[in-house]
C-alpha cells in the first residue's frame, strides 16, 4: 500500500528552495572558506545534492 | 601557421565530418511520416534523450557567457544557475510525463496541438504559436550570429564572420533536412559528450595553470573580496533577484518549443525520469567550471569592461592551457551553439508546418507532404536566421533577451491546462496577453521600474497571468454560474 503521499518529495524540494534563499540571505555576514571555497557555495553544492535526491524520490513513484 | 590555429582547424573538420555522418545515417530508417521527422518516431530513450535534453539546453552561453558572468558577477553566478536548471529539470518526471503520455494518446506533434486539445480553441492555439515563434526566432537569430565570430576568431580571421555563420548553417541545415529528429538526436550525442568533456579538459588545464583552484581562490580573495559574496559584483544578486532567477528557469525551460518537443519525442516515462535525475548533477558540476575560469580572469586580465569580458574563456585558455587545447576546446563551444541551433530549427519548423500551413493553408496536406514542406521551412528559417545574423536589427536582439520571460508566461496557464484545470479560452488567452503586456511595458519603460519590486520584471508579469487565471476560476465555479457561455 503506498503510505506516502506523492506530494512529500515535492515538500522536500520547497525545502531545498527555502534553505538555498537562507543561505543566500546570510551568506554576507561571514565568508570562511574550506578547501579553496566559501563556505556558503559548499551550502548550494550540498542543496543541489539533496535536489538530486529528491529528483530521484519523485522518479521512484 | 600557429599549433592553436592547426588543432583547430583539424578538430573543426573532423566535426563538422562527424555531424553529416551522423546525419546521413539517419537518413534510414524514416517512414516519411510527420511523427518520423519530427519526432522521431517517439522513440528517444535513456542516454540519446538525455543528451539531447541537455545539448538542446545548453548553448554556447554556458561555454562562453558563463565564463563572462563569473568575471563580471563573481562565483554568485554560479548557485543561482546550477540550483535553478537543477528545479527546472524536475519538470522532464513530472510535467514531461504527462506531455508525453498526452501527446503519444492523441498523436500531437506541436505544442499548440497539446494547448488545442486542452482547451479546443482557434485563437489560443495561434496565440500559443505567435509566442513561441516570436520569442525563439530571435534567439535562433543569435546562434548563428555568435558562431560566425567564435569561428572568425578561433581561426585567426582566416574564416570571416559572414563566411563561418554560412558554413556553420548549411552543415546544420543539412543533417537536419536529411534525418529530423532523429539526426538532432544523435548529433546532439557528439555535441554533449563534446562539450562535458572539453569544458573539464579546459577547467582542469588552466586551474593547473593558475596554481590551483585553492591558491587561484585565496589569492583572489585577497584582491577582490567581493567576488565571492553571494551578491557579487555590484551587488547583482539581492536575496530578491535570486529568488526571482529560481522562479524564471523552472518556468522558462519546459515552454521553449524545442525543450517541450523533447517530451513529446521520448519513447517512455523512464527515460524523462533517468534525465530528470541526471540534470542536477551535470549542472552542478559543469556550471562551476566555467565561472571559476571568468573569476580566475581578474588574476590575468583585470581590466576587462562590459562584453569585452564575454572574451575571458579563449583569453584564459590563450594564457594558461596548451596550445594545442585552445583551438579543441573552441570547437566545444561551436557544439554548443549549433545543437541549439539545430533544434530550434527543427521545432519552429514542424509548428510552422502543422500549426499553421497543415491546419489553414492545406489542410488535406499527407504526412509525407507535411515532412516536405517541414524541410523547405527549417531551410528557409535557417536562412531568415542568417539574414538576421549578419546585419541583426535593435529590436530583435532586444526582443532575445526578453525570450526567456516572455516564454515563462505560457507556464501557468499551459501547465494548469496539462494538470487538468479547465480555463476558459478566453481567460487561458487574457492571461498570456496580460503577462506579456506587462512585460512590454517594463520593456518600453511605459511601466516605472518601482512596479518590478527589486525583481525580474517576470514577477509583477506573472502576478497578473496568475490572477487573471484565478479570476477565471472563481467566475467558473460562481454558484449561479450562467455567466459563462
Amino acid at each position: 500500500m503506498d503510505v506516502m503521499p506523492s506530494r512529500w518529495p515535492w515538500l522536500a524540494v520547497l525545502a531545498a528552495v527555502v534553505l538555498a534563499l537562507v543561505v543566500h540571505g546570510q551568506a554576507d555576514s561571514a565568508l570562511p572558506f574550506w578547501a579553496g571555497m566559501p563556505v556558503w557555495v559548499l551550502m548550494f553544492i550540498a542543496l543541489q545534492a539533496g535536489l538530486t535526491l529528491a529528483a530521484a524520490w519523485i522518479a521512484r513513484r | 601557421m600557429s599549433t592553436t590555429l592547426i588543432s583547430a582547424c583539424l578538430a573543426l573538420v573532423v566535426y563538422l565530418l562527424a555531424l553529416l555522418w551522423l546525419g546521413a545515417q539517419s537518413l534510414g530508417g524514416q517512414t516519411n511520416s510527420a511523427d518520423s521527422y519530427f519526432l522521431a518516431d517517439r522513440r528517444l530513450r535513456a542516454g540519446v534523450l538525455f543528451f539531447t535534453l541537455i545539448a538542446t539546453n545548453f548553448s554556447a552561453f554556458f561555454f562562453l557567457g558563463f565564463a563572462g558572468a563569473g568575471y563580471r558577477i563573481g562565483i554568485a553566478y554560479y548557485p543561482m544557475m546550477a540550483f535553478g536548471t537543477g528545479l527546472a529539470a524536475l519538470s522532464f518526471g513530472s510535467l514531461g510525463c504527462r506531455v508525453r503520455k498526452l501527446s503519444a494518446d492523441h498523436g500531437l506533434i506541436t505544442p499548440s496541438e497539446l494547448i488545442g486539445h486542452l482547451l479546443p480553441g482557434e485563437g489560443l492555439r495561434l496565440l500559443v504559436l505567435a509566442v513561441m515563434v516570436l520569442f525563439t526566432l530571435p534567439y535562433l537569430a543569435l546562434q548563428p550570429l555568435g558562431a560566425g565570430y567564435l569561428l572568425e576568431s578561433l581561426t585567426g580571421g582566416a574564416v570571416p564572420f559572414g563566411v563561418g555563420a554560412i558554413l556553420l548553417t548549411v552543415v546544420i541545415v543539412l543533417y537536419v533536412v536529411g534525418g529530423g529528429m532523429r539526426a538532432v538526436a544523435r548529433t546532439d550525442v557528439l555535441q554533449g559528450v563534446l562539450m562535458f568533456s572539453l569544458m573539464l579538459m579546459a577547467f582542469m588545464a588552466v586551474a593547473k595553470g593558475v596554481g590551483g583552484v585553492e591558491m587561484a581562490n585565496r589569492t583572489l580573495f585577497v584582491q577582490r573580496p567581493e567576488l565571492f559574496s553571494a551578491a557579487g559584483l555590484g551587488n547583482f544578486f539581492t536575496p530578491r533577484m535570486m529568488a526571482s532567477y529560481l522562479l524564471l528557469w523552472p518556468l522558462c525551460l519546459p515552454m521553449f518549443p524545442q525543450m517541450l518537443m523533447r517530451f513529446f519525442a521520448a519513447g517512455d516515462d523512464r527515460s524523462l525520469k533517468q534525465s530528470m535525475v541526471l540534470y542536477p548533477v551535470v549542472a552542478g558540476v559543469l556550471f562551476i567550471c566555467p565561472v571559476m575560469i571568468g573569476m580566475w580572469g581578474h588574476l590575468a586580465f583585470p581590466d576587462l569592461v562590459g562584453r569585452a569580458s564575454d572574451q575571458i574563456m579563449p583569453l584564459m585558455l590563450a594564457r594558461y592551457s596548451p596550445e594545442w587545447l585552445t583551438g579543441i576546446v573552441m570547437v566545444g563551444a561551436l557544439a554548443a551553439f549549433m545543437s541549439t541551433l539545430d533544434s530550434q530549427l527543427l521545432a519552429l519548423s514542424s509548428m510552422l508546418t502543422r500549426d499553421l500551413y497543415g491546419r489553414y493553408w492545406r489542410p488535406q496536406a499527407s504526412l509525407a507532404e507535411q515532412v516536405r514542406v517541414g524541410q523547405l521551412v527549417v531551410i528557409a528559417l535557417a536562412v531568415a536566421g542568417l539574414a538576421i545574423a549578419l546585419r541583426p536589427p535593435e529590436a530583435i536582439l532586444s526582443l532575445a533577451t526578453h525570450a526567456f520571460s516572455g516564454l515563462a508566461l505560457l507556464f501557468p496557464m499551459l501547465v494548469g491546462a496539462v494538470y487538468g484545470l479547465r480555463w476558459s479560452v478566453v481567460g487561458a488567452m487574457l492571461s498570456v496577453i496580460g503577462g506579456e503586456a506587462v512585460l512590454l511595458g517594463f520593456a518600453t519603460g511605459v511601466i516605472p521600474e518601482a512596479f518590478q519590486w527589486g525583481c525580474l520584471p517576470l514577477i509583477p508579469a506573472l502576478v497578473v497571468a496568475c490572477t487573471v487565471l484565478g479570476v477565471d476560476q472563481l467566475i467558473a465555479r460562481w454558484p449561479s454560474s450562467g455567466l459563462r457561455a
